[in-house]
């Protein structure tokens, strides 16, 4: 079944003087999906994300959202669509209440309507015992969900999540996280930015993993995996490796790469299956004394790392 | 939803504490020490009345060059004007050197020197010079025009003598029902300050709709509500909070203070009411002409009031009078000076034609830098965020 595109980005083309932020870049976002631009700062994501919204100029490409071109006055599009930015964007001189009030009524003009649309967003971000602060008197992960509340209080069919969680308490995050998820549940297709990829993987679909304003892959977590050779990473501490030991290692079955430093053997292997059991049965075959054995599968990192040849938050 | 932007708009605006202590407050609080300050200078009463003058004669190879037959009918003028309950306060003094030594020492207001012509001499500009020279000025034009009409018979002399008669007579109304206090000028100059303050909210309010300034514009621009709304509603909303910040100063310079700003209290208010509309619309000017960060355009904003301000005499009252002197258009363009001007026609010199053309050219500035405002922010897209 083909599936709705909601947002599609073709060849995209910013530039900030000399310095090309989005070269050429590509992007299909699927209803339903949870979307995610993993990237590290500097990356495009924002650019990508204002260059969407109508907010920035840019050189060359398209931008269609719900199938249509957006301009600065598209408003009945803009009606579709929910904003949480990365920097807290409140009135410091509202209360929470207010604030999220305020904001809802930039899209929703029945008040009765506009009424439960508040204290929905309240409830859902549990900022109740809190809607009569004003923001200087909250903690850093309460802004974050008052920021929240006021992006999407008023039920958006995509909501656009610029790094929500910077700088957040990892209870907070978790909330955030647990509340994207559940936006997503209840219908909306959501564009998720950021350069935690443990966020990402959690929560994303589908993911584009962006550097220097290119879309250098996408596609959902396990496709993102498939695209590298590391299928799986064996650490072994080894208080003494024979001579020639780390040559033998390289010619096992699957293993591309060996090496042993600080009595630590790391073993790659491309793909096969029971790795692990294959190298502890050798080390024993060889009387290789072993202490503690790790088995990791790739993760998004190695993906980035492999891709870019440089570690995702350099 | 324009009811719900502007209520929310008022409140944002006077929940700004600090904002809300320079629009509202510092005016109230340098008017304080404007009076506490003059207060203790003058006796507000004999200022009132005493504009000192010494009349003096041109000498020349030991003559006087003067006409004595209207000397002494101008002498008999200002002998009129002088006295227990008179403008002037005439000093005995006849030498001219003595004369302009009192001058320069500040006893003197002005000289007045009787040669082949009248000349008045001041050593600095302020508001009994002014009057002195109107009076003066006056009592010349009389002159001639009687002259001119003793040329066409008796009939024309008396038409003259009379319409100068009912000239002298609303003049003696205007300044006995005025305050003709010099130092009212702060206080002009204060309210004119307190009105051009509006600059800053209207900067706050293109600051909270660009969104490479704030981040609250960048949520307000992503929505579905149309910018002319939103900066109707901001631009409302500042105005209103002026406005209050008028009323309250004004209501405490004149039953606090008592500081006389005329009768007319309506026309007061169309004055605060033009000048603040002017004010609100610089702030918007300065916040979409001048490019660069926030931090930059307030300071640009402030220098200019400021600046506007003490070119209107707030903090040195002679400054004006010298710029009427020397750079005239500077006074009849700086809303500051024009809005000091309307309160000293409406208090001082009673002129409505004058009051009128200051009001009509601070409405014009409003509306030249709403529309200048207007058209740079229409469609306002941006390169970087």
């Amino acid at each position: 079944m083909e599936q709705n595109v909601i947002i599609k980005v073709e060849a995209l083309v910013k530039r900030y003087k000399e310095l090309i932020a989005l070269d050429h870049f590509n992007l299909e976002v699927y209803e339903g999906e949870i979307f995610g631009l993993l990237g590290p700062n500097g990356s495009g994501k924002s650019t990508t994300i204002s260059c969407i919204l109508a907010l920035l100029q840019y050189d060359k490409g398209t931008i269609e959202v719900f199938g249509q071109p957006i301009k600065p006055d598209s408003y009945e599009l803009k009606r579709k669509i929910g904003v949480v930015l990365q920097d807290v964007a409140v009135f410091d001189e509202l209360t929470v209440y207010e604030n999220i009030d305020y904001f809802c009524g930039l899209y929703v003009t029945d008040k009765k309507l506009r009424r439960q649309y508040v204290e929905e967003a309240i409830d859902f971000v549990e900022l109740k015992e809190f809607s009569k602060f004003y923001p200087k008197k909250l903690s850093g992960g309460l802004l974050r969900r008052l920021n929240i509340a006021c992006g999407i209080a008023h039920k958006p069919k995509l909501i656009f999540m610029d790094e929500p969680t910077v700088a957040v308490d990892p209870q907070s995050r978790n909330k955030i996280l647990e509340g994207i998820k559940q936006l997503n549940r209840e219908g909306a297709t959501i564009v998720y930015t950021s350069h935690y990829m443990e966020e990402v993987e959690q929560i994303c679909t589908r993911i584009a993993i962006m550097d220097g304003g290119k879309n250098l892959a996408i596609g959902t977590k396990e496709e993102l995996k498939d695209m590298i050779k590391t299928g799986e990473t064996i650490q072994v501490e080894i208080l003494e490796l024979p001579e020639g030991g780390v040559e033998k290692f390289r010619a096992l079955p699957h293993v591309y790469r060996a090496e042993y430093a600080d009595n630590h053997l790391k073993v790659y292997y491309t793909k096969g299956q029971r790795n692990l059991v294959r190298l502890i049965d050798y080390l024993k075959q060889e009387n290789i004394s072993f202490g503690k054995v790790y088995s990791e599968l790739p993760t998004l990192n190695d993906v980035f790392l492999e891709i870019t040849g440089k570690q995702l938050r350099d | 939803m324009f009811w719900q932007l502007y209520q929310y708009r008022l409140k944002r605006l006077v929940n700004d504490k600090v904002q809300l202590f320079w629009t509202a407050m510092f005016p109230i609080v340098l008017g304080t020490f404007f009076y506490l300050a003059f207060s203790g200078i003058s006796n507000r009463e004999e200022t009132l009345k005493s504009i000192a003058a010494a009349v003096v004669q041109q000498e020349q190879g030991g003559k006087y060059t003067g006409d004595s037959e209207n000397a002494a009918a101008f002498q008999q003028f200002l002998l009129a004007l002088s006295g227990e309950d008179g403008v002037l306060e005439l000093s005995e003094e006849k030498d001219y050197k003595t004369a302009a030594e009192q001058l320069l020492d500040g006893t003197l207001d002005g000289v007045i020197v009787l040669g082949e012509n009248i000349r008045l001499e001041f050593s600095e500009n302020g508001i009994n010079q002014t009057i002195l020279k109107n009076l003066v000025d006056r009592y010349l034009q009389g002159e001639q025009a009687i002259t001119a009409a003793g040329e066409k018979g008796f009939d024309a002399v008396k038409k003259a003598a009379e319409a100068m008669f009912r000239e002298g007579q609303n003049q003696e109304k205007s300044i006995s029902e005025s305050n003709m206090d010099p130092f009212a000028q702060y206080f002009f100059a204060l309210m004119a300050m307190s009105c051009l303050f509006g600059a800053s909210f209207g900067l706050i309010n293109t600051q909270e709709i660009q969104a490479d300034q704030t981040k609250v514009a960048v949520r307000r621009l992503v929505s579905p509500t149309r910018k002319g709304m939103a900066v109707a509603t901001d631009f409302l909303a500042a105005f209103t909070v002026q406005m209050c910040a008028f009323f309250l100063l004004n209501f405490y310079l004149q039953l606090v203070l008592h500081i006389n700003l005329g009768e007319q209290q309506g026309k007061i208010v169309l004055a605060g009411a033009a000048a603040n509309l002017a004010g609100i619309a610089l702030g918007y000017f300065i916040g979409v002409a001048v490019k660069g960060k926030p931090t930059v355009k307030h300071s640009i904003m402030m220098g200019t009031v400021l600046g506007l301000s003490f070119l209107s005499g707030l903090m040195q009252a002679g400054i004006k009078y010298l710029i009427e002197k020397y750079f005239p258009l500077i006074n009849r363009i700086n809303p500051a000076a024009l809005t000091s001007d309307c309160f000293y026609h409406l208090s001082v010199s009673a002129d409505t034609k004058q009051y009128m053309s200051c009001v009509i050219v601070l409405f014009a500035e409003a509306a030249v830098f709403g529309v200048l405002s207007t058209m740079i922010m229409r469609r306002e897209r941006y390169k970087s965020l």
